[in-house]
């Protein structure tokens, strides 16, 4: 049994050390909304925050997630950044398919944690890893920077 | 115009919807509840193409619906009910047919449901039908200042007999058709709840991975599946042939065990009887044939 905190939630999963933290979650932990794309690293449709940074979770081994904060698509909505996020997503209308989007915000909301104003260079290089065969990427920035607009507005008032 | 109203002869679709109990459903594409909700069975994959909000686009307006009470919902596997009409008797999404194959039976589909909120709303209030209007999920007398909402008349209208012909309404009058409606999709793809594919997990469910044949036409001659039977919440492994494909297939409880399993499994293949030509030769031929 490894013990993990997902989204603020402490639990077991019954898996082999060796297990991509992807498939502790999706297989072990039911948590299905972070997506399996390539396995590989290069598209980011398996993105979660571990321990607050932006991480790959099929190339992470379930034992190095162990006993760190863990968050995924299912909770990154009641965080700060993560709320206006979603928000702006649905009002931008973002995703098609929507596959990759659960991987898209993970990033988006890494990059607004670290850049509370992100250029359209900023927004370029840190979604660079998220792949969109959709091709969404110009909704994307657009709802990316309507969220940081929110924030700003939030701090203001 | 609905064809005539001959059991026999009416299409499958004018089954109802599966409904719970106290539900309204005049068809197989739309259900009112209580709780003035209503629902549009969708008979097409939405596969990003927004076809989740196009379809329920074209019944919410006969319908005159209002946007915020719509929800959508996948038909089941029933071919009776949901055939594509540009498919002959199949059920199936493809070559750009959702729209137009669903668009006059949708339109028929509200506009039947409508006929009948109003005959129920006009029997209720005692007045004419004519004279009972609906608008954006309201339904109305207007000389005697009754209204009720859908859900309030889901009991009355499903007693009412469907109607045998129906009135479309003229395209000056689309409200949501040629408008923009917020996509239907759009919340459930902002926070992980979308359910894709991969995401369906049934009781006692494998999952497989499969070793293919490297070359097109190559056959398994013979497999070795070493440890990967005794591995951990491995099943089974065996190999397979298809009319256009031979494999291994190892079949475990989950991805990871399944993966490893299949690392672990080795492959010979009969290739007498598989394509070989390489690149370069296919590039030549290419050039032969073409010049
Ligand atoms: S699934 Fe992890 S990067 Fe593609
Ligand atoms: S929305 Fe389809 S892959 Fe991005």
């Amino acid at each position: 049994m490894i013990r993990l905190k997902v989204n603020g939630r402490a639990i077991e999963v019954d898996a082999e050390p060796d297990t991509p933290l992807l498939w502790a979650l999706r297989d072990h932990a039911g948590l299905t909304g972070t997506k399996y794309g390539c396995g590989k690293a290069p598209c980011g449709a398996c993105m979660v925050h571990l321990g607050g940074n932006p991480t790959l979770s099929c190339v992470t081994p379930v034992a190095m997630a162990a006993g760190r904060e863990i968050t995924t698509i299912e909770g990154i909505g009641q965080t700060p950044v993560g709320r206006p996020l979603e928000q702006a997503w649905v009002a931008e209308e973002v995703p098609q398919c929507g596959y990759c989007q659960s991987g898209q915000i993970m990033s988006a909301a890494a990059l607004l944690v670290v850049n509370k104003a992100p250029s359209d260079a900023d927004i370029d290089a840190a979604m660079s890893i998220n792949l969109c065969r959709c091709g969404t990427y110009q909704r994307i920035r657009g709802a990316i920077r309507r969220a940081a607009q929110a924030l700003a507005g939030a701090r203001k008032s | 115009m609905l064809p005539a109203a001959h059991a026999e002869t009416r299409p499958g679709w004018f089954q109802p919807a599966d409904a719970a109990p106290g539900d309204f459903s005049p068809n197989a594409f739309v259900r009112v509840a209580p709780d003035n909700t209503v629902t549009v069975i969708a008979k097409h994959l939405e596969m990003g193409r927004g076809t989740w909000t196009g379809l329920p686009t074209i019944l919410a307006d006969e319908l005159d619906a209002d946007w915020s009470q719509i929800r959508v919902e996948g038909a089941p596997a029933d071919a009776r009910r949901y055939r594509n009409l540009l498919f002959g008797g199949a059920q199936g999404t493809g070559g750009s047919t959702a729209t137009p194959n669903s668009w006059m039976q949708l339109r028929e589909a509200g506009a039947a449901a409508r006929a009948m909120l109003v005959a129920a709303a006009a029997a209720q209030w005692g007045v004419p039908a004519a004279e009972v209007s609906v608008a954006r999920g309201t339904v109305r007398h207007a000389a005697s200042q009754r209204e009720a909402s859908f859900g309030e008349l889901a009991d009355a209208a499903a007693k009412q007999p469907v109607p045998e012909r129906v009135r479309l309404k003229d395209r000056s009058q689309f409200v949501f058709i040629g408008h923009a409606v917020p996509r239907t999709d759009a919340v459930a793809k902002s926070n992980g709840s979308a359910l894709f594919t991969q995401d369906v997990k049934l009781p006692g469910m494998m999952t497989a991975m499969v070793i293919r044949a490297p070359r097109f036409g190559a056959k398994v001659k013979r497999f070795e599946a070493g440890a990967a039977r005794k591995m951990k919440r491995v099943a089974e492994v065996v190999a397979f042939e298809t009319p256009v494909a031979s494999g291994v297939a190892v079949l475990a409880e989950d991805f990871w065990s399944a993966k490893k399993a299949r690392d672990a499994v080795t492959v010979e293949w009969d290739e007498s009887r598989a394509f070989k030509r390489s690149t370069d030769e296919t590039m030549a031929k290419y050039r032969r044939l073409a010049a």
